[in-house]
């Protein structure tokens, strides 16, 4: 095992580019990570381009054929909910919703993480000691209240929302990227840089935050979902997405009401959460493995 | 141990003054003040209320007689029950959620640990593409997703079980247990199997192989403790989505817990009742977290015995 | 010397015979040992020699039942009645750490990081010899003593990331002859220590080689250390065999190319130039993609027509055997 690891490392991994080539080879061999990649994309498309597809507006109650299950002639191909509005439009709209709000929420936690953990791997010492602690500090905190303080005392903007989910859930991030940049700082690259006096923010912008982008890539994989779940949970206690504007969390509160006698509206906003939470759960775990080849070893 | 735990001890006590000092200056930043609200009080009313909760001093002085009545666990009254004190409230719906919370972290836990074992030993067979197909689905699945869904089997269908409401009964219990517990037994096993995985190919196994050890005494003896420490690590962050799963769950199957006044609170705009909550588990995970320290440290005996924190 | 293995097996402790091991990769099959043979007699010490990845470290996991889970191994090697390499689990389990022993590289990883010392050591003597925790424990003190350790009562209830490497290594040594075992095989057990606690251990080893008549593998890629310990020598390359000699031999008239080039690449001693340390050129050749014939051929510079032509083993000069197509080593 060790040997084999030994023999990749030296015949191998030195050739230049070939660790992301290797990476991407393995990704390849992987079928659950490969089939997750082009549902998602899938996904992404229905999502942006679907409710072109469809004469009916996501908004517009139509008191006549509320609750209509699902019905390819009057082209309510997932059937109505409680007023009439048409639910393959709505999943969609709710979709995006969902999508745009994770990535969102994603990129402010990766710049915030990012920068804080980098910062404090790179200087170590004191600075490093100090904010971990505050990092353990903060960990400690029960941050889902505290979103659900600040929605009640800012009413309900969901981008503002958002923005403070993305600006509290950089903790994971900063602790990974400190560990990884610990590491990194004592490679010979980043000591030479040192030594011929490059400025600390170009070593960390250029050597450093580089050689992060695997972790970074793995982890921000790995919290659009939570963020997507965490999106839902609050549209599913009726704290996030108001009306008429709508998500998946919105749209599975809304069909757990009536699942009895619409079953579809719960199903189909289900289904739809519930794949691609499915997806990048599968993409993050192949890319985890791929640029990780110990497990595979 | 001791300077360990007395350390520890000492990192609790600015987490908790940051809980109370954030929650101070949050309710202070809603608009308005703290008790505006769509209504219109009187001017005598809010005046009465105003110096109830010493509105009419100045800030610090009102952030450290704040300071003081949480550190006496003291949560005032609710703005909205109106004959009820926050700390009523909280007696009222805590023991429910630490009832089906409590079950869900235990039983979560061992579930996961055995799943996450079984599937490590029996690395890449079919038990352990299966499992880690279900620990899969159990992490991709919401439990808002999945609790109707179990209503509908097991309430609508079959009749087994009730599909909401609350008796001190374990009927009443097992489905809110098994939503909440399910997220954290797909998480606990791929936690459990994977560091397992990763102890089993250490040198030091080698080593207890080379001495002659059976499997299963390796197994116990040597790798189960390292494995598990990643799990206790993770106790802490499980405590936290316990309780935060726990306001669904509470709402989905309509149980009387804290998460209901909760919520309750938050879309009544009953800040002393959102802020007492929010408190009091911000207190209940800060003491979880030192215990879950300690434990970690008692398991490792270069924490127990150099006083070193190693992360 | 009768260095042949196939004619002193009557009396060998271990007999080794076409060894073969390979591990089942994503990118297909990696041979790292291809049919090596050797012996080893009661109280001999035999060193394997070779540069990393030359297989050695593989042949010794085979030998103690460690592979990784894609390595397989085939052949024979028999050990007082038992073929190592086909006696399953529970008989391997009976010998290890019983009458086989391995000690490894790294010291400072080897150990359980979450067990004191003591228990470590107590639990062989539990396992193989049913001794009662407390009365293991004794008798494992005593060999801390043995292997010249101070303070062994206080050492048994540390902790591995207490001691020093150096330190460590005298314990895993005492922990593997706790049951007086026939063999020791130790892969690299100096490497990862300081040059002056190297000598130490060498000298421990020797030492207990005498008072216990442990016969020893040495598997090192040094071959200065094996001078001063060793009483035969197996070099290899790529997973074969290229030469098997008495040490006396090996050192003052190598025959294969090779074993010559590891030999000049020992800087002696200080009275020698430095200039005259004269390392192997290139690299050794990928493990997945051997070239055919003699393996060493693209680094050797004698090679000729012959060497695509895969070398036996065969009867050398010094007695011993050798694999390559040259008559004589030119000097």
């Amino acid at each position: 095992m060790s040997m084999l690891g030994q023999w990749r490392q030296t015949l191998w991994l030195q050739r230049p580019g070939s660790l992301w080539a290797d990476a991407l080879a393995r990704l390849m061999r992987n079928r659950a990570a490969m089939l997750a990649c082009v549902l998602l994309l899938l996904l992404v498309v229905l999502v942006c381009a679907g409710p072109l597809l469809s004469p009916w507006d996501a908004e517009i109650p139509d008191w006549d054929n509320a609750s209509m299950p699902p019905d390819l002639s009057s082209k309510h191909w997932f059937g109505t909910d409680a007023i009439g509005r048409d639910l393959f439009v709505r999943v969609l709209e709710g979709g995006r919703v969902s999508l745009l709000v994770a990535l969102l929420a994603t990129i402010v936690s990766l710049v915030i993480g990012v920068s804080y953990g980098a910062i404090a791997g790179y200087f170590g010492g004191r600075l490093d000691a100090m904010m971990m602690r505050m990092v353990d500090i903060l960990y400690a905190l029960p941050f889902l209240f505290f979103v659900i303080l600040l929605i009640v005392i800012f009413q309900r903007n969901i981008l503002l929302i958002f923005i403070a989910i993305g600006a509290i859930n950089w903790l994971d991030m900063a602790r990974i990227v400190r560990g990884q940049t610990l590491s990194l700082r004592n490679r010979p690259f980043v000591h030479a840089a040192e030594a011929i006096g490059v400025q600390s923010k170009y070593i960390i912008s250029r050597h450093i935050v580089p050689n992060l982008l695997g972790v970074v890539v793995v982890y921000a994989t790995l919290t659009i979902p939570q963020i997507i779940l965490m999106e839902s949970f609050l549209s599913f206690l009726g704290l996030g997405v108001q009306e008429p504007a709508t998500s998946w969390g919105a749209l599975v509160s809304d069909g757990a009401q009536e699942m009895q006698t619409a079953p579809w509206s719960l199903l189909f906003p289900g289904m739809f959460l519930v794949v691609t939470l499915f997806c990048f759960n599968f993409i993050g775990d192949g890319l985890r493995d791929a640029l990780d080849p110990r497990e595979h070893l | 141990m001791l300077r360990y735990a007395i350390e520890r001890l000492l990192t609790a006590i600015p987490t908790l003054l940051l809980l109370i000092t954030l929650a101070f200056f949050l309710i202070r930043l809603a608009p308005g003040g703290p008790f505006d609200s769509e209504r219109v009080l009187s001017p005598e009313i809010e005046q009465n209320l105003n110096q109830l909760y010493h509105l009419d001093e100045s800030l610090p002085v009102q952030y450290f007689r704040y300071m003081g009545q949480i550190l006496r666990l003291d949560f005032g009254p609710s703005f909205q029950y109106r004959d009820w004190t926050v700390n009523q409230l909280i007696m009222q719906g805590f023991p429910v959620s630490l009832t089906i919370g409590g079950f869900a972290l235990l039983g979560g836990l061992i579930l996961g640990v055995l799943i996450g074992l079984l599937a490590a030993l029996r690395q890449n067979t079919w038990p352990d593409y299966t499992l880690m197909s279900l620990a899969m689905a159990g992490l991709s699945i919401p439990a808002f997703v999945l609790a109707p869904l179990l209503v509908l089997l097991f309430a609508v269908k079959f009749g087994w079980l009730p599909a909401g409401g609350w008796e001190w009964h374990w009927q009443y219990m097992l489905l809110p247990i098994i939503t909440l517990g399910m997220p954290l037994v797909a998480y606990v096993a791929r936690l459990t199997r994977a560091s397992m995985i990763e102890v089993m190919r250490s040198a030091f196994i080698r080593t207890a192989r080379a001495k002659g050890l059976p499997m299963w005494l390796i197994v116990l003896r040597h790798a189960l403790k390292p494995s598990l420490l990643p799990v206790v690590s993770y106790l802490g962050p499980a405590a936290a989505a316990i309780i935060a799963g726990s306001v669904v769950i509470e709402k989905i199957f309509t149980v009387p817990g804290l998460g209901t006044y909760f919520v309750q609170g938050a879309l009544n705009r009953d800040y002393t009742l959102v802020l007492g909550v929010v408190i009091f588990y911000g207190m209940l995970i800060i003491l979880f977290n030192l215990l879950v320290d300690l434990l970690y440290a008692w398991m490792d005996p270069q924490i127990r015995l150099n006083n070193r924190i190693r992360h | 010397m009768a260095i042949d293995p196939a004619s002193s097996g009557d009396q060998a402790l271990l007999q080794v015979s076409a060894l073969r091991v390979s591990f089942a990769t994503a990118d297909g099959e990696l041979q790292a040992v291809r049919a090596v043979d050797f012996s080893v007699r009661s109280g001999e010490i035999l060193a394997i020699v070779g540069e990393s990845g030359s297989g050695k470290t593989q042949l010794a996991m085979a030998l103690m039942g460690l592979l990784a889970e894609n390595g397989s191994a085939s052949g024979s090697a028999m050990f007082q009645g038992h073929d190592l390499l086909g006696c399953g689990q529970k008989q391997m389990n009976r010998l290890r750490g019983s009458k086989l022993a391995m000690i490894f590289q790294d010291p400072e990883s080897t150990l359980n990081p979450y067990m004191s010392i003591g228990r470590q050591m107590s639990e062989v003597l539990e396992q193989h010899r049913n001794m009662p925790h407390k009365q293991a424990w004794l008798v494992a003190e005593e060999m801390l003593h043995q292997v010249c350790i101070d303070d062994a009562h206080e050492r048994m209830r540390q902790f591995p990331y207490e001691l020093s490497g150096g330190m460590l290594q005298r314990i895993i040594i005492a922990m593997a002859l706790l049951c007086q075992p026939a063999l020791l095989i130790a892969d690299e057990p100096t490497t990862a220590l300081d040059v002056t606690v190297q000598a130490d251990i060498n000298r421990l080893m020797l030492d207990l080689r005498e008072r216990y008549q442990t016969a020893i593998i040495l598997i090192t890629h040094d071959l200065g250390m094996v001078a001063g310990l060793a009483d035969k020598v197996l070099v290899m390359y790529a997973g074969q065999t290229m030469e098997y000699a008495a040490v006396a031999d090996l050192y003052q008239r190598p025959e294969h190319p090779y074993s010559r080039g590891l030999l000049r690449a020992i800087p002696q001693s200080f009275s020698n130039k430095l200039a005259a340390l004269q390392p192997i050129p290139g690299n050794p050749p990928n493990p997945m993609q051997l070239p055919s014939g003699c393996p060493f051929r693209d680094r050797c510079e004698y090679a000729f027509a012959d060497c695509t032509a895969t070398p036996l083993l065969r009867p050398a000069r010094h007695g011993g055997l050798i694999a390559c197509h040259l008559d004589r080593l030119p000097e």
